[in-house]
């Protein structure tokens, strides 16, 4: 098992942001987290993460509590965090570099130039990640989430702001991860490529999990979703 | 663009009235030593009072997003007004940031604290090798006085990196000394470049003192920095401590009293390898 969630909750003073959340993750799967803003995905991705560590409940990725586990375990998992983590004074390719660096990968330079190429960023890779497209800053830290080859991706909306050819670069990369044994844990809302990459879809609403399905259907998640979390009444709106 | 004059203008209000940019910076200690001197005073506050000012100034100008100027319906002259004073940082040549190569370095230049101690180098070199006759007991006082303006940042070292590139150092797998010490030793190598040139000796003793005392702060307590300002440190008892430890190595240093030098080096390597295991153990997932 690469990752294990059972009970887990968080709570942020009144607000509850995730109850009672239970999950599994074997090799070669992915878990796809959906639903609407500020249902709790990012906060789950941040306690496997180990950026939240006030979580309740049972939580293991790797074997190990993401909040006490050593530095080696770091070097197991893949992180796109949901604010990307770059540095504004860094270049596209600097921050690949400097990742190598702090992953200690061997042959960074070659497996640097693989990843430029993989993911389109060669034309970009001397911009600073400041003048960076937001699409640009997406992919480069998705390439730092990529680049020691983890066992285990933990991946905050990784098909948001990019084009669609891009989103199926990425997602055909994540497909081809999976065939390779590589588990992980998605967040997204782009629900067509969803039902391409999940084994499991989870949808939370208000912190708790909804509904959730294994092998989704195509065409399938749209509906359930929109009969779950139900699109807000429009108002009139006056126009000038 | 009234409007947006008047958020401008309180939010350029706010800013002075905390006086952001400066608080806990230890060059402060400096400036209440010499204003005991009235014939200092003018001097010393016209040039801290133009450093500070003038990016306090620019800073709501800097703050506007570039997309979102081009989307407000402003005139022409308008537009082109603010885009003059917005994001200075990046009108500094960017060419001349592709020669610095690391990340610690591009940050620390883009500080207040960095230009103040380059303007106190150049005064220290210009008083060393232009004056008729420069006292050789002066030099080791103007050598930490470059020394003096890099120390707030000795207790800043990942004030600059901001909350996301704070996730990036969380997410690596090297040891907490080793980022630990990449941060320090950057700023080290600057203070000591600095001050070649004026009294090598003090400045080396002065700066690992400062950063022994700083890294205890740097990792247990960060605050957050912006490029073009001074970095607000922890005026007492931190900055305090760091003042009293780099004038003391410092000084004795230059006079000969090497144990000085390896009271200030010791310090510094304990204070890396304890503050560097403390930043893996637990304050990484403070930062």
């Amino acid at each position: 098992m690469l990752i294990s969630c059972k009970s887990v909750g968080i709570q942020y003073g009144d607000f509850r942001a995730l109850a009672e959340l239970d999950l599994e993750v074997r090799e070669g799967e992915a878990a796809v987290l959906v639903g609407p803003n500020g249902a709790g995905k990012s906060s789950l991705l941040k306690v496997l993460s180990g950026f939240e560590t006030e979580a309740a409940g049972e939580v293991l990725v790797m074997g190990e509590h993401p909040g006490t586990a050593k530095r080696e375990w770091r070097r197991r998992i893949g992180v796109l965090p949901e604010h990307l983590g770059l540095f504004d004074a860094l270049t596209v390719e600097e921050h690949l570099r400097l990742s190598a660096d702090l992953y200690e990968v061997g042959g960074g330079g070659k497996r640097v130039k693989e990843l430029l190429g993989l993911l389109g960023l060669e034309a970009g890779r001397g911009r600073y990640a400041a003048a960076c497209s937001y699409g640009m800053r997406k992919k480069t830290a998705l390439a730092l989430a990529l680049l020691h080859g983890p066992k285990v991706l933990i991946l905050d909306e990784p098909f948001e702001g990019l084009d669609p050819a891009s989103c199926e670069t990425v997602l055909a990369l994540l497909r081809m991860l999976k065939q390779r044994g590589v588990g992980m844990i998605v967040s997204s809302h782009m629900l067509l490529h969803v039902e391409r990459l999940a084994d499991e879809v989870v949808l939370l609403d208000h912190g708790r999990v909804v509904w959730r399905k294994r092998e989704v259907k195509a065409g399938e998640l749209r509906d359930h979703y929109l009969d779950v979390v139900k699109a807000q009444a429009l108002p009139d709106l006056e126009w000038f | 663009m009234l409007a947006l004059l008047r958020a401008l203008g309180v939010s350029t209000w706010r800013e002075i009235r905390t006086l952001n940019s400066i608080e806990g910076n230890n060059f402060f200690y400096l400036v209440l030593l010499l204003s005991m001197q009235p014939e200092a005073v003018g001097f010393i506050w016209m040039v801290l009072g133009g450093i500070v000012l003038a990016p306090v100034l620019a800073a709501p100008f800097a703050r506007i997003p570039a997309q979102r100027l081009r989307l407000w319906p402003l005139s022409r002259r308008s537009e082109r007004g603010l885009r003059m004073f917005s994001r200075p940082e990046m009108q500094a040549a960017p060419w001349l940031w592709n020669l610095l190569p690391t990340l610690e370095l591009r940050q620390y230049v883009r500080t207040l604290d960095f230009v103040l101690a380059g303007l106190m180098a150049l005064s220290g070199l210009g008083y060393r090798y232009l004056y008729p006759e420069p006292q050789a007991d002066a030099l080791p006082v103007l050598a930490l006085l470059v020394v003096l303006a890099l120390s707030t940042l000795g207790q800043s070292l990942f004030a600059l990196d901001g909350y996301a590139g704070r996730a990036r150092w969380r997410l690596s797998s090297r040891g907490g000394v080793w980022i630990l010490a990449r941060k320090s030793l950057t700023l080290l190598g600057m203070g000591v470049v600095l001050t070649v040139g004026v009294e090598p000796v003090a400045g080396l003793a002065g700066m690992l003192a400062a950063l022994a005392v700083g890294h205890h702060i740097s990792v247990l307590g960060p605050k957050d920095g912006v490029g073009w300002r001074f970095m607000g440190g922890h005026f007492f008892p931190h900055g305090f401590f760091q003042v009293i430890g780099l004038f003391s190595c410092g000084i004795a240093a230059s006079r000969g009293e090497w144990v000085y030098l390896g009271l200030a080096g010791g310090a510094y390597v304990v204070s890396l390898a304890v503050y560097g295991v403390l930043l893996e153990r637990a304050a990484l997932q403070k930062l």
